[in-house]
């Protein structure tokens, strides 16, 4: 019988659905997951309860709840819009989200998709997203939407830097660009013990800003701009780039936990199990800061980005490459 | 200093951390009642049996969202001298929707009839429904927390201490009077209703009539014997004076007409509007008659009040001083229940004769009434309302505040807070009562 299920698995035309419907498996709980942790952890820390009603134990379907309700919205363009671009700029922002889900690596033969270049198909997958948030500001005919725009495209290229030299850092170290193999290299703690482990804090604090997560979220600063790129969108296109910034949460809890934490290395469980629990600690620490620390200043941003994380990843590099030549090992 | 920089961080994050693990703050509202202070100022409450229909709460109210109806009743003189008026409440309504809760109201009522009630969940779907009618009003102020109890060695208020000592000595000459009813006569209830409606004699069932709004006055209790004569002394002064001072004028004697006041009831109409009505459906007509009488060139317009009067008149004892206060308007107010052994001294305040009875004249003083005798919810509420308006007295006595045990366990056990459930049981036995002495009402006629 399991045997009979391999066979038929080996085919490529069955096997290609399976992988692509766990793929969607994934992204469409695990984003909910963690926003609905968004609401509860962030009550707590304001001293609230948050969601007490929707499925009745501790507001656990909200989420639902939300979604039923912006599925019933009217959908509004305005009119000196450009349509057609308004209209694909969700879906634009959204599917290279749900496409990075399919490289990483949730076992040691659970790969979806395998490549040799994993790392840098997932980064750049998870630039392409800007490109809807830029779709939206531009075709909304609103300034504050443009100056959101502006200020996204800006903050992606200043923390794309820093972010792409931390996981070069990794890659030089594990001598692949392979996610898997970047896992295989590892051991179960990861490659935070060590100098690496500076390499984790400018690869989260660069993500944090690719995601404009506070404190990173000027390009939806609602005291100046209304809320950015999103300020003329409603109903089921404003859900979409809502559900883009979760699933990206947790690509990108993904992704770092894949080159720092051991990714689904772990003692006793098995693979998707440990990489699960480190996605839901990062997307824990990503809602943490967002509940501490408030929003910066544009250029604080901007000096933060050139003037620290730049550098320091740099010497990163630097010294990953000289321990790596002169065969110390980490 | 970048290290001082990254300090300052990681405490944000302690911060945080630290709220999250500790219980949150906030109380989820319509699962769990808010534990208010007792003198919260939820709503305005009123005691109705206190208001004078002085209107200075309507006046004085910046919203102008007090609305007030009333009547006018005359009253007849003790012995001689001239008939007076005295305003009877029909109508009492403050609309929520206007109100500003500035309390002004409250605090110029002289006769504590309004009051701050913790109550605050009366929220409505439609605008209009937040005007609120003096029966919900009235409701309300059952939850209105007792005055603070005086210091010790106080000295009692005078109306206090003035209506303990009339209510001590009626009680002893009721004792008395029963004694020597009992001895005398049988008594006999129906006569005494009659007579208190002298000219019942023009319409039907009228004696019955007065026995509904006064259930007890009817209970053939040797109380009722007392109450007999009184009414009937009142009667036949009032009959003769009110018939001698003024003939050219049309005088008749107030009474209602029971087929209105009946047909009123069971179009559900309050009780205290289907009387007003009946009331002045009966004066119109009986002044009318009257007219006719005496166009006629008959000598005596009211022939009618006479003959019960009289007929009732030889059971009269020395109650005297009670005479005034049965007089045949008191039938119309809650004061009607002076049949009562309780309530029948306080009775002359109620039908507003200050030269009636010692008590009586001393509570209607406003000035007499000091603001510590807040007339308020509760057990305390009859006994401090008694001097400053015998009607509350009255009617406390019918709605003695007591508890609907049954609504009270079930609130309990619905997890409301003790106090909402004991204002709410309070409330529902009110109601009840209401609801009986309406019914007995109806069924009397």
């Amino acid at each position: 019988m399991i045997d009979a299920a391999r066979d038929l698995l080996d085919n490529y035309w069955v096997l290609m659905p399976v992988k692509v419907l766990a793929v969607l498996a994934i992204f469409l709980t695990f984003p909910l997951v963690v926003g609905y942790m968004e609401h509860k952890v962030m009550a707590h820390m304001q001293a609230r309860l948050g969601p007490m009603e929707a499925g009745r134990f501790h507001g656990v379907l909200q989420l639902v709840a939300d979604g039923i309700k912006f599925v019933q919205k009217e959908s509004i363009i305005p009119k000196a819009a450009d349509k057609w671009v308004f209209a694909l700029a969700p879906a634009v922002a959204l599917i290279p989200a749900i496409l990075v889900f399919g490289f990483i690596p949730y076992g040691p033969d659970l790969v979806p998709i395998r490549s040799d270049v994993g790392l840098f198909v997932t980064l750049a997958l998870s630039s392409v997203s800007v490109i809807g948030v830029l779709m939206a500001a531009w075709s909304s005919a609103n300034k504050y939407s443009l100056m959101g725009g502006i200020r996204a495209a800006a903050q992606l290229i200043a923390y794309e830097l820093p972010l792409v030299l931390a996981a070069a850092a990794v890659a030089m170290q594990a001598g692949s660009a392979d996610l898997a193999v970047i896992v295989e290299r590892q051991g179960w703690w990861g490659y935070i013990v060590g100098p690496l482990v500076i390499g984790f804090f400018v690869y989260g604090t660069a993500a944090l800003a690719e995601l404009t997560r506070p404190p990173f979220d000027m390009p939806v600063a609602d005291s100046e701009l209304v809320f950015g790129h999103l300020t003329e969108y409603t109903g089921l296109r404003f859900a979409f780039f809502l559900l883009t910034e979760y699933a990206g949460i947790v690509s990108q809890s993904a992704i770092a936990a894949t080159l720092f934490l051991g990714g689904w290395k772990g003692p006793f469980l098995d693979g998707p199990w440990w990489l699960a629990a480190k996605v839901l600690a990062l997307s824990f620490v990503v809602i943490w800061a967002r509940s501490t620390y408030p929003r910066l200043r544009e250029d604080q941003l901007q000096s933060f980005a050139w003037l620290r994380l730049v550098p320091v990843s740099l010497a990163l590099l630097l010294v990953v490459g000289f321990l790596k030549v002169y065969e110390v090992g980490i | 200093m970048p290290a001082l920089k990254g300090v300052g961080l990681l405490k944000g994050l302690g911060v945080t951390l630290k709220t999250m693990t500790r219980p949150a703050a906030t109380r989820q509202y319509p699962h769990v009642k808010p534990d208010l202070p007792a003198r919260s100022r939820g709503v305005i409450a009123l005691i109705e049996e206190n208001c004078t229909v002085c209107m200075l709460c309507a006046r004085e109210c910046p919203d102008w969202c007090i609305y007030i109806d009333s009547h006018k009743e005359q009253v007849a003189p003790k012995e001689g001298g001239r008939a007076r008026t005295r305003n009877l409440l029909d109508r009492f309504a403050i609309d929520f929707a206007l109100c500003m809760y500035c309390g002004i109201c409250v605090e110029v009522c002289p006769f504590d009839a309004l009051h701050w009630s913790p109550e605050f969940e009366y929220a409505e779907h439609q605008i209009e429904k937040l005007t609120h009618e003096m029966d919900t009003l009235r409701t309300w102020a059952y939850s209105v927390p007792a005055p603070d109890p005086l210091e010790e060695g106080a000295i009692e208020p005078k109306e206090i201490e003035s209506a303990r000592k009339a209510r001590e000595a009626v009680a002893a000459k009721a004792a008395a009077a029963a004694e020597q009813a009992r001895a005398a006569a049988p008594p006999v209830p129906a006569p005494a209703a009659a007579a208190t409606q002298p000219a019942a004699a023009t319409t039907t069932g009228a004696a019955a009539g007065t026995a509904t709004t006064t259930p007890t006055a009817a209970a053939p209790t040797p109380v009722a014997g007392d109450a007999a004569p009184a009414a009937s002394a009142g009667a036949a002064g009032a009959g003769t004076t009110t018939a001698a001072a003024r003939p050219a004028d049309v005088e008749v004697e107030p009474g209602i007409d029971q087929a209105t006041y009946d047909r009123l009831l069971a179009a559900g109409e309050s009780d205290r509007t289907a009387r007003a009505k009946a009331k002045a459906a009966y004066m119109r007509r009986a002044k009318a008659e009257a007219r006719a009488a005496q166009a006629a060139g008959a000598t005596e317009p009211a022939p009618a009040p006479a003959a019960p009067a009289e007929a009732a008149a030889p059971t009269q004892v020395p109650a005297g001083e009670g005479a005034p206060a049965a007089e045949p308007a008191s039938v119309e107010t809650p004061a009607a229940a002076t049949a009562a052994p309780e309530t029948a001294p306080p009775a002359p305040s109620a039908v507003g004769t200050p030269e009636g009875a010692e008590p009586a004249a001393d509570a209607r003083d406003p000035d007499a009434r000091s603001p510590e005798g807040d007339p308020t919810a509760s057990g305390t509420a009859a006994e401090v309302v008694a001097p400053g308006a015998a009607a509350a007295q009255a009617d406390a006595e019918h709605l003695e505040i007591e508890v609907d045990q049954e609504t009270y366990d079930r609130l309990i056990e619905a997890g409301e807070p003790e106090r909402t459930a004991r204002a709410k049981a309070k409330a529902a036995y009110a109601r009840k009562l209401r609801a009986a002495q309406r019914d007995g009402g109806g069924a009397g006629s």
